[in-house]
C-alpha cells in the first residue's frame, strides 16, 4: 500500500522505459507480420521530413 | 525444511505431529507448534495442504475459545488461522463451519487486549479478501467492527489498530473495483451476469461510504511535522481508502469530499489545508474514465486551489503539486480546454520548480503529465496522415520550460528527494511528446545532452568512490533516457549528420567502468536501439563495433535485464539492415540458442529469445534455412512447455500465467517468422525452403489446439496463432484438409471472433479466408508437403 500511496505515474523511470521498449518490439513485430500479409500497415515508410534547422550551439544553460 | 519437503510428500506426518504437541500440557510448546503451523500455512501452496485442513482448524479454533487465558496462544492461534484461511475454501463454503469460524475471529476483535486485536482484524481483512462472496452474513459485524477501529485516531499505541480497519475497507474496495472491471468486459448488465453464475459485486463500499468516508477525512488532518514519507500510517492508509472508495462510488463520494475541500482549503492550520488537497487529489484517481463526474468540480476549483502554492507550509506546497500532476493526468481536459486555466498550472508549476526540492520534484513530474497530456490532446485532434502533431498547446513555452528544467539541475539541492532524476524524466517525456513546432528545442537538447554525457565521461576518470561512480551512472543512464527520446525525435536527415557522434558516445559509456553499472548498460544499448530504429539500412556501419558489446551482452546471463536488451537490439539491427545482418548471424544465432538452454538466465528473457528468431529470419529471409534446424528445436521445446493448461494447473498463480503467455508468444512469434523468411519475397512462387515447416505443421496444430483450451489464454496469444493458421493455410493449401478440418478451422474463427479486439477480429477475417483454400490434394502447391 505504502508503493501505492507513492506511486506516480511517471512515464519514463527506468522500469517503465523497460517496460515501454519491450511493448514497442511486441508491436513492431506484429505490424512487420501485418505488413507480410498484406493487411495495410504502414511500417516500411520513410519517417516524415520535419523542419530542418542548422544545428546550432545550444543557447541553453551548462550544467 | 517443510515448506521444500511437503511439495514433495517428503514428510507427509509433520501437520499431525505439530497437531499431536498441541496437546501437550506445556505452554511454550503449544505456542511454538502454533507459531510453526502459521508459517507452514503461510508458506506452502495451499494445495498440499487442504487435505489437512478440517484438522488444523479444529486445533486452530480450540486455542482461540474465550476460556483460553494464555495471550501468547491465544494471538499464535489467530495468527495460524489467518495463515490456513487460504486452504478451508471446502469449510467457508459449508454454513455451520463458515459461522463458526466468523464468530470466532469476530469474537477475537472484541478483546480489550491490543496484541489480540491486531492480528484478528487481520484475519478478517484476508477473509474478506479470499472470500468476498461469503460476507453478505457478517458483513454489518465486520462494519460496526471495523468502524470502531478506524475511530481509534490519535490513539497511542493504537494505530495498527486503525490501519487494519482501513485495511478491510481498502481489501474489499480492490474487490469490488475487479468485479466492477469484470463486469464491464462482459458487457455491463450485472443481472444478466449474475444469472449466468458470474460472481458480481455486492456494492458494501455503496452502503458504507457516507458513515466511514467522514472518518477518513478526518483522519487526513492528523498529520504531523515529523511524518516520514517513507512510514505508513493512517493519513496514508486513508488517502489510498479515499481512492478505493472514489474508484467504487464516486458520485458518492465526491460531494463529501467536496464538502470537505471547501471547508478546509483556506483553514488556519496546515494540516487542515493540506488534507483538502489529500482529499481532493484522491477523489480524482482513476477518473479518466468518468471525466464527465468530476470535470465541473475541478473547473470550479482549480484557480482558487493553484492558489495554494504560495502557502507558508512546504508540506501543503508539495500536495499541491501533486494535485496539479493529478488534475492534469486524470482530467486533462480542465487545463487544456481553457487557456487561462493551462496558463494558471503551468505558472504554478514553474514557481515549484524553484522551491524546496520535494516540491520542485512534483512540479517536475506535473510538467512531464501535462506535456503527456497536451501530446495525447494534439494526436486525437490532429490529421490522421500525420505522424506526429504540428503543433500543441505548450508549444509556445516548450523551449522555455526545457531550459527551466536544465536550470533545476544546476540547483545544489538537486540531489534531494529524486529531483535530478524528476527533471531529466521529465525532459524526456518532453522531447517524446515534441510536436513538429519545438524541433528546435529537440535539436538543441541533443547537442546539450551530447555535450553533458562527454563531460560526464571525463568527470568519470576523475572518480575513485564507488558511490560516486554509482551517483555518475545514475546521470549517465538519465542523460542516455534522453538521449533516447532526442533519437527518435531527430529527423533521419539530421540523425544521418550526427549519429557517428551519438554512437562513439555511447560505444564510451559502454567501455567507462561506470558503464559496467547494469543501469547505465541497459539505456546505453536502448539509444543504440533507437539508432538502429531511427537510421534504418545505414546502420550497417555500426554493426561490427556493436557486435561485442551485444555478444557480451547475451553472453552474460546475470544480468538479464541488459541480456534482454541485447535480445531486442539484434532484433532490432535485423529489422533495420535486414540481409546485411547475415555476417553476424553465426554468433548472434549461437549466442540466442546458448542463453536459451541457460538454466540460469531469468525465464522472463526466453520469450523475446524466441521472438528474436522471428526477426532475424525475416531479415534473411530462405537463407534462414542454414539455422532452421537449431532455432526449431528450440521452439519445439519451448512450446511443448507453453501447452500447458494453466487455468487446471496454476489457475491463482498470475505469474505463471503470464509467463506461459509470454512463452506462448515467443513461440508463436518464432514460428511466423520463420515462415514469412522461408517462403520468400515472391508472393506466386514461394521459396522451396518453405517446406521445411511441413514437417512443423502437426505438432504446430496441436499446440495451438492445446493453448485453445487454456481459459487464461490471452488475446494476443490468439491473434498470434490465428495469424500463425492463416500463414500455413495460405502456403499449404492442399494437403491440410487432414490436419487442418473445417471443425478445427471453424473452431478456431469462432474463438476469434469472440474477441473484442480489433486486431484480433482483422487476424480472424484473414485467417477465415486462407482457411476457405484449403482443399485436398491437386491444387497449386501440390508438392509442398512434400
Amino acid at each position: 500500500r505504502l508503493s501505492q500511496f507513492k506511486a506516480k505515474r511517471s512515464s519514463s523511470d527506468e522500469t517503465a522505459r523497460r517496460e515501454k521498449f519491450l511493448a514497442s518490439q511486441k508491436s513492431k513485430r506484429f505490424d512487420r507480420f501485418m505488413w507480410q500479409r498484406g493487411l495495410g500497415v504502414k511500417v516500411f515508410e520513410e519517417p516524415i521530413q520535419q523542419v530542418t534547422v542548422e544545428f546550432v550551439d545550444s543557447s541553453l544553460p551548462a550544467e | 525444511i517443510a515448506k521444500a519437503e511437503i511439495q514433495h510428500n517428503m514428510w507427509p506426518d509433520v501437520i499431525t505431529n505439530l497437531l499431536t504437541k498441541l496437546n501437550t500440557p506445556v505452554d511454550d510448546a503449544k505456542i511454538s507448534s502454533l507459531e510453526a503451523l502459521g508459517y507452514i500455512c503461510e508458506e506452502v501452496e495451499p494445495q498440499h495442504l487442504v487435505q489437512h485442513s478440517n484438522q488444523i482448524l479444529t486445533a486452530v479454533v480450540h486455542h482461540m475459545r474465550a476460556e483460553e487465558t494464555n495471550v501468547h496462544i491465544k494471538k499464535a492461534a489467530i495468527m495460524a488461522l489467518e495463515s490456513s484461511l487460504a486452504f478451508c475454501k471446502a469449510n467457508f463454503e459449508n454454513k455451520v463451519e463458515r459461522d463458526t469460524i466468523m464468530t470466532y475471529i469476530c469474537s477475537a476483535t472484541q478483546t480489550d487486549n491490543i496484541e489480540i486485536k491486531v492480528p484478528a482484524l487481520q484475519c478478517l481483512v484476508t477473509t474478506v479478501e479470499l472470500y468476498y462472496h461469503h460476507m453478505k452474513d457478517y458483513m454489518q459485524h465486520c462494519y460496526l467492527i471495523t468502524h470502531e477501529a478506524m475511530k481509534h485516531q490519535g490513539t497511542d499505541g493504537e494505530e495498527s489498530l486503525v490501519l487494519q480497519g482501513i485495511e478491510f475497507w481498502n481489501t474489499l474496495c480492490d474487490k469490488e473495483i475487479e468485479l466492477k472491471e469484470d463486469l464491464i468486459d462482459r458487457g455491463g448488465d450485472a443481472a444478466a451476469a449474475a444469472a449466468a453464475g458470474m460472481k458480481v459485486s455486492m456494492h458494501y463500499a455503496k452502503g458504507a461510504h457516507s458513515s466511514l468516508v467522514p472518518i477518513l477525512l478526518e483522519l487526513l488532518i492528523c498529520q504531523d511535522d515529523e511524518d516520514d514519507p517513507d512510514q505508513w500510517g493512517p493519513t496514508k492508509a486513508a488517502v489510498i481508502c479515499l481512492e478505493l472508495f472514489s474508484s467504487v462510488c464516486r458520485d458518492k463520494v465526491l460531494p463529501l469530499v467536496i464538502r470537505f475541500v471547501e471547508t478546509n482549503l483556506k483553514a488556519d492550520t496546515w494540516q487542515k489545508r493540506d488534507a483538502a488537497l489529500l482529499a481532493f487529489s484522491a477523489v480524482l484517481k482513476h477518473a479518466r474514465t468518468e471525466p464527465e463526474c468530476v470535470t465541473d468540480v475541478v473547473n470550479r476549483a482549480i484557480l482558487p486551489v493553484l492558489e495554494l502554492m504560495q502557502d507558508q507550509s512546504v508540506i501543503v506546497r508539495d500536495s499541491l503539486a501533486f494535485l496539479v500532476g493529478r488534475i492534469c493526468d486524470e482530467v486533462p481536459g480542465a487545463v487544456l480546454d481553457s487557456q487561462p486555466h493551462l496558463e494558471a498550472v503551468y505558472k504554478c508549476l514553474r514557481s515549484g520548480l524553484g522551491m524546496e526540492p520535494r516540491v520542485a520534484t512534483n512540479a517536475c513530474w506535473g510538467l512531464n503529465v501535462l506535456s503527456d497530456s497536451a501530446f495525447e490532446h494534439a494526436c486525437n485532434t490532429m490529421d490522421e496522415s500525420l505522424a506526429k502533431p504540428k503543433t500543441y498547446k505548450l508549444s509556445p513555452v516548450f523551449g522555455a520550460i526545457v531550459a527551466d528544467l536544465f536550470q533545476v539541475m544546476l540547483r545544489p539541492d538537486v540531489s534531494k528527494h529524486n529531483l535530478l532524476a524528476a527533471s531529466y524524466e521529465a525532459i524526456s517525456t518532453f522531447i517524446n511528446s515534441a510536436p513538429e513546432d519545438c524541433y528546435q528545442t529537440v535539436q538543441q537538447t541533443t547537442v546539450e545532452i551530447l555535450k553533458r554525457l562527454d563531460q560526464s565521461l571525463h568527470h568519470a576518470a576523475q572518480i575513485t568512490s564507488k558511490d560516486d561512480l554509482m551517483k555518475l551512472a545514475e546521470t549517465q543512464s538519465l542523460m542516455c533516457a534522453v538521449l533516447q527520446a532526442c533519437v527518435k525525435g531527430l529527423s533521419r536527415e539530421n540523425m544521418e549528420s550526427i549519429s557517428d557522434q551519438v554512437m562513439e558516445i555511447v560505444l564510451k559509456i559502454l567501455q567507462n567502468p561506470s558503464g559496467s553499472m547494469q543501469e547505465v548498460k541497459e539505456d546505453a544499448l536502448m539509444t543504440i536501439v533507437k539508432l538502429a530504429e531511427s537510421l534504418g539500412p545505414t546502420f550497417e556501419k555500426y554493426c561490427s563495433h556493436v557486435q561485442i558489446h551485444i555478444i557480451a551482452g547475451l553472453k552474460n546471463t546475470a544480468e538479464y535485464h541488459a541480456c534482454g536488451v541485447c535480445v531486442g537490439l539484434v532484433g532490432d539491427i535485423a529489422r533495420a539492415i535486414k540481409i546485411k545482418i547475415l555476417p553476424f548471424c553465426d554468433d548472434y544465432v549461437s549466442c540466442l540458442i546458448m542463453a536459451c538452454k541457460d538454466a540460469d538466465l531469468d525465464r522472463s528473457v526466453k520469450p523475446n529469445i524466441l521472438s528474436c528468431f522471428s526477426d532475424i529470419a525475416m531479415g534473411i529471409g530462405p537463407l534462414f534455412e542454414k539455422y532452421y534446424e537449431a532455432t526449431s528445436e528450440m521452439l519445439f521445446h519451448a512450446s511443448k512447455m507453453a501447452e500447458k493448461n494453466t487455468s487446471v494447473e496454476s489457475p491463482t498463480d498470475y505469474d505463471e500465467i503470464d509467463h506461459i503467455n509470454d512463452l506462448r508468444e515467443g513461440c508463436l512469434d518464432g514460428y511466423t517468422g520463420i515462415v514469412h523468411a522461408l517462403k520468400g519475397d515472391d508472393e506466386k512462387n514461394f521459396a522451396p525452403q518453405v517446406k521445411l515447416i511441413a514437417q512443423q505443421i502437426q505438432h504446430l496444430v496441436s499446440f495451438i489446439t492445446a493453448i485453445f483450451h487454456d481459459a487464461e489464454l490471452s488475446d494476443s496469444n490468439k491473434r498470434a496463432a490465428l495469424g500463425l493458421l492463416g500463414d500455413i493455410a495460405e502456403i499449404f493449401t492442399t494437403d491440410l484438409a487432414n490436419i487442418m478440418p473445417a471443425t478445427f478451422c471453424n473452431q478456431c474463427v469462432a474463438l476469434g471472433y469472440r474477441s473484442k479486439d480489433s486486431a484480433t477480429i482483422e487476424i480472424t477475417k484473414f485467417a477465415e479466408a486462407k482457411f476457405a483454400s484449403i482443399r485436398p490434394a491437386g491444387g497449386m502447391y501440390n508438392n509442398m508437403m512434400g
